[in-house]
């Protein structure tokens, strides 16, 4: 039933994995169905917990998936492991040091 | 003289996070007085995730304290979640308050998760049915022992006070969030407390996809640390 309510059911149903699922457990993603898509939006901390929910919104809605989904590292930045976040990092607190709050 | 803290929320720690964190955070010592963390430690709420945040933190020698979030308590671990931080120099303030000396200044920090139950004009009533009264209880027990630690703190007479909190006290800081889930992201009682025992700074966590400053009714500023907010490993604040 491709009805906006039953795309709704859809939404809540693929987060309702997300949060509780063992091993997932993610609250800050969310799934919008609709059109028979289901588009994948919030932040993640690690490549493998994107994997992980993209997996599973297409394990329990078995509908064209649009990742949409970023992962944001621990330096609040994608490529967490990559070189460039080295330099992405001193921009970041340059940045900072420009903006201590008080 | 002005002290600097640092702050950083829901960093989630899982067990593929392990020399992810600590990297980011070694120029941390320099740069800060202490360390806030404020709730969502790690995503599932296990010991062996709060093992891992631990060796995260081992090359921060500044004093880290720390409140729990939902994420921390989604497994019934947080007793070991507790001993586990406590045993490696980590100060855990559930519903309680802490002192640290920075150089000879005193900076009171009163902690809580919180709770969300909702904001003026659109929050739940202690009422009805005995999950709707525990689920305002919960919030209120919380927003209670904040107002009580920041005054135990004030008549301490520290030169400054934090309220570190996990869910948020004001709207103002959930902007960009769906509206419909405001009442799981927090309460105003919190506000409440904060603004009837004042603070010099309230920082939160737990608003992925909100923003970063606010303000209580009664003027104390908020900040929403969430690490998806932030985008950075901390923020620094200058108090008093």
């Amino acid at each position: 039933v491709n009805t906006p309510e039953a795309e709704g059911y859809l939404s809540a149903r693929a987060e309702r994995r997300l949060a509780t699922d063992e091993g997932i457990h993610e609250l800050g993603v969310h799934v919008r169905v609709e059109g028979g898509r289901a588009v994948v939006t919030g932040s993640v901390a690690t490549r493998e917990r994107k994997r992980t929910v993209i997996d599973a919104v297409r394990d329990e809605l078995d509908v064209e998936i649009v990742d949409q989904l970023e992962v944001l590292g621990y330096g609040g930045h994608e490529d967490d492991d990559d070189d460039a976040d080295d330099s992405r990092d001193r921009a970041a607190e340059a940045e900072q040091a420009a903006e201590v709050d008080g | 003289m002005t002290m600097t803290v640092a702050a950083v929320g829901d960093v989630h720690i899982g067990r593929d996070s392990a020399g992810r964190l600590g990297r980011h955070l070694q120029k941390l010592n320099d740069e800060a007085d202490v360390l806030l963390l404020a709730g969502d430690l790690t995503q599932c709420g296990t010991a062996a995730e709060a093992e891992i945040l631990a060796d995260e933190l081992a090359p921060v020698e500044i004093p880290v304290v720390a409140v729990l979030g939902n994420h921390d308590l989604h497994s019934g671990q947080e007793a070991k979640i507790g001993d586990i931080l406590e045993a490696r120099g980590i100060a855990l303030i559930e519903n309680t308050f802490t002192v640290i000396d920075v150089d000879g200044q005193r900076l009171g920090i009163a902690g809580a998760t919180g709770f969300g139950g909702g904001f003026s004009g659109a929050c739940a009533s202690d009422f009805g049915e005995p999950e709707m009264k525990a689920f305002v209880a919960r919030a209120r027990a919380a927003a209670e022992a904040l107002e009580h630690g920041l005054s135990e703190l004030g008549n301490d007479g520290v030169d400054a006070r934090i309220a570190l909190l996990h869910y948020s006290p004001v709207t103002d800081t959930l902007q960009g969030e769906r509206l419909e889930i405001y009442p799981f992201l927090g309460s105003y009682l919190l506000a409440e407390a904060v603004d009837r025992a004042g603070a010099d700074l309230v920082v939160h966590g737990h608003a992925h996809g909100g923003i970063e400053r606010g303000v209580t009714p009664g003027g104390v500023r908020v900040h929403n640390v969430a690490l998806p907010v932030i985008r950075r490993p901390y923020r620094l604040f200058r108090v008093p």
